[in-house]
């Protein structure tokens, strides 16, 4: 094989992009993926009648892949925040929290392919957690630093946003001019205008033009389908398309890495895979760059233990795994009077930001955002009216769906999420995957402060719902009685220190002078809700302008 | 927002519905057959009163019944619940005074589906009920037949809703 200059595991936000920022600088990039590729027109069956009978088209099944630590037992004190649905009823009936999944999609593009599209800047103050607020850690870098490659990551994927985003101050307008609000999102605009709150069109990288080859976004707001159309964003179609077009990328689907081998040399030696057709190879450049996410990151990292590193590669702080951070969410659905039509659109083409800054809750460290959530709660098709909002059967049942459906509004939050002890990850030695290598463990444990926001989150978005004329809930849930995530965090954190992080302002190991890790698991912590992708987005390409420049120089 | 939150809602109205399937199984499989009639019989004029024609398609219309029966015929257990279910339609029309389901009229066919739809849960009558109500709104919502009188314009594609920002065209408001 041709010789390659720097190896990429994994092919999502933080892969892809990397994969992008080397490639057009000349550097020869081989990028691997245990996943397959998906074909948008082929695999996205939106256009099918049976399009609502199944969710995103999993090639590889999520469910299953990593195992659970026992989860906190609920408490009576925090009964408003238990997850319900008017048809089925509680939604939990146990009295502990339960695992409902860590949700991702392995392929190419990684979770990016069934994510609805956001793409936000992390809020400046975000990025000074421990020095102004005495929690998490703070990032080795500010958003001065970070905000050119902020504008770089936009131009490929073709961002729609608003001329202002409050303290995400720009140097340059977003490429493509922002969505119109949705009719149902205008309504949850005038309810925020009731209360004195902002709401404004999201920052989406769903195109309102057509750009790069590819559409303008028609609306479907099925975005966690998987676009058929290739208007959304996800990196398949954008960075590692570009990537491929350079002639200096290769991508090899279905291999999986079994681990990285350290020399005594402070060097990772390569790369130990097992392939698609079930032989193994190894696989060796000067540079390498782990980009799983914040749960199979680490996951490699522990498994990749040696006589050279005995807590696993690039633990040497003890950090690998530690510092996890979470989706802190809470959705509230409910009835307009109004039919809405509200399965038209986009998801979350409306946001609030007016509570997302660190100091914004009262009395609470940690921000959230509230934005529409019709789509997220996939209350867009007959079939999930007919299980979830309208019960019954017969001529009633009928009635009420003819009177029902399109009536819908959800409202979403997502908040902070702050490290603590008792979330991490680990490996399993009990669980293994069909390689026989351990699967992740996730420990999760929700605090009194997250659980506070939580209610925090939980009471504005029932506020905003009523100001907008919904006057009647159907369905609630949230992180209180459940882990679902698929933002998640923290787990190889960025610092200054080696003492007490993984990695150096750019991703590189303190020790391990080839390796770099470019996924969330560097965010020391996780903003106020923002979707992250846009931030791993912005790293990648920064990291790899370092690396190029380390590899130029022969500086490894 | 995170897309997730839907598999959150699928996990948990799998465990919603309770983890004894197993004894059902062995409850159901364990039935002798007693009869050479149809034991589906039943079925259909079921499945029209769990979703009747009014302005729209019943389930029948649509072949909702003949679908569903597809899916389970490899499924012993399926099979069983059904055919349970059936037989339970029947003696309960029997009581009402009729010879079976089918010749009870709408409103005696509503009064015996009502009772199934109040049957305890972790029993095969609650089983049958909740199955054979959620594979007919699965399969029925799926034709785009039953989307008409919805003012539902899918499937998502390839047309979208570029409307989106208007009110919808035909409204229906309480």
């Amino acid at each position: 094989m041709a010789a390659v200059d720097v190896i990429i595991i994994g092919s999502g936000a933080g892969g892809g992009a990397s994969a992008w920022a080397l490639a057009k600088q000349g550097v020869r990039v081989l990028l691997l993926e245990a996943g397959p590729a998906y074909k948008p027109k082929r695999d996205y069956r939106l256009s099918s009648y049976q399009w609502e009978q199944s969710g995103f088209p999993h090639k590889i099944n999520p469910w299953g892949r990593q195992s659970y630590a026992p989860l906190q037992k609920l408490e009576e004190k925090w009964r408003e925040l238990r997850s319900w649905n008017r048809v089925n009823g509680p939604m939990n009936t146990t009295n502990r929290r339960q695992p409902w999944g860590y949700h991702h999609v392995q392929g190419v593009g990684g979770s990016t392919l069934h994510f609805s599209g956001e793409a936000h800047r992390l809020h400046p103050e975000s990025m000074r957690m421990k020095s102004r607020f005495g929690v998490a850690a703070d990032w080795p870098l500010d958003y001065a630093e970070l905000e050119p490659y902020y504008q770089q990551a936009e131009r490929v994927v073709g961002v729609a946003g608003p001329l202002k985003q409050g303290a995400r101050w720009r140097s340059e307008n977003f490429p493509l001019p922002a969505h119109g609000l949705g009719y149902a999102s205008q309504k949850l605009q005038a309810g925020c205008k009731k209360l004195g709150l902002h709401w404004q069109s999201n920052s989406l990288a769903i195109l309102s033009a057509p750009y790069d080859d590819r559409p303008a976004c028609n609306y479907c707001s099925n975005c966690s389908r998987g676009c058929p159309r290739r208007d959304k964003g996800s990196v398949d179609v954008t960075f590692i398309a570009q990537a491929l077009r350079t002639g200096n990328c290769t991508i090899r689907t279905g291999c999986r890495v079994i681990a990285l081998e350290a020399g005594a040399d402070d060097r990772v030696r390569g790369v130990r895979c097992r392939e698609a057709d079930g032989s193994e190879s190894f696989e060796t450049a000067p540079m390498i760059i782990v980009a799983c996410g914040a749960v199979e990151t680490p996951r490699l990292l522990l498994r990749s233990e040696s006589s050279h590193a005995p807590e696993g590669l690039a633990n040497e702080s003890g950090q690998v795994g530690r510092n996890f951070m979470e989706t802190l969410f809470w959705t509230s659905s409910g009835l307009h009077p109004e039919a809405l039509a509200s399965y038209r659109g986009l998801p979350a083409d409306g946001i609030s930001w007016d509570f997302n800054a660190p100091d914004a809750i009262p009395g609470i460290v940690g921000g959230c955002r509230f934005s529409h959530a019709t789509a997220d709660a996939d209350l867009l098709g007959p079939i999930h009216y007919a299980q979830r909002v309208v019960g019954g059967w017969g001529p009633k049942h009928k009635a009420a769906m003819r009177d029902t459906f399109g009536r819908v509004i959800g409202v979403g939050a997502i908040g902070e999420s702050l490290p603590n002890p008792g979330s991490y990850v680990d490996l399993d030695s009990h669980a293994k995957d069909e390689l026989g290598l351990p699967k992740a463990r996730i420990h999760s444990h929700l605090g009194d402060g997250e659980l506070a926001r939580l209610a925090f989150m939980a009471k504005t978005t029932r506020r905003i719902l009523k100001a907008a004329g919904v006057d009647e809930l159907v369905e609630e849930y949230g992180s209180y009685d459940s882990f679902s995530a698929t933002h998640v965090f923290g787990t190889c954190r960025m610092g200054n220190e080696a003492s007490d992080s993984v990695v150096d302002r750019y991703g590189g190991s303190h020790r391990w002078q080839n390796l770099f890790v470019v996924d969330a698991s560097m965010f020391p912590s996780s903003g106020g809700g923002e979707s992250p992708s846009l931030t791993i987005e912005a790293l990648a390409i920064r990291s790899a302008e370092h690396i190029a420049g380390l590899l130029k120089r022969r500086d490894l | 927002m995170v897309p997730g939150r839907r598999n959150f809602l699928a996990g948990s109205l799998l465990l919603a519905l309770g983890t004894r399937v197993r004894e059902l199984y062995a409850a159901v499989i364990g039935m002798p057959q007693v009869s050479a009639v149809d034991p589906f019989r039943a079925f259909a004029p079921y499945m029209d009163t769990l979703i009747p024609r009014d302005e729209s398609p019943g389930a029948t219309d649509l072949g909702v019944d003949q679908e569903i029966l597809s899916r389970i015929r490899n499924s012993d257990y399926r099979k069983g619940i059904i055919q349970q279910g059936c037989r339970w339609l029947d003696e309960a029309a029997r009581k009402r005074g009729a010879t079976d389901f089918t010749a009870l009229g709408p409103d005696g066919r509503e009064a015996v589906v009502g009772k199934a739809a109040e049957a305890a849960p972790g029993t095969p009558l609650h089983e049958f009920f909740r199955y054979t109500r959620d594979q007919a709104v699965r399969i029925y919502y799926a034709n785009p037949e039953s989307w008409i009188s919805l003012n539902y314009r899918g499937p998502p594609q390839p047309l979208g809703f570029t409307d989106y920002t208007q009110p919808p065209t035909l409204k229906r408001s309480r």
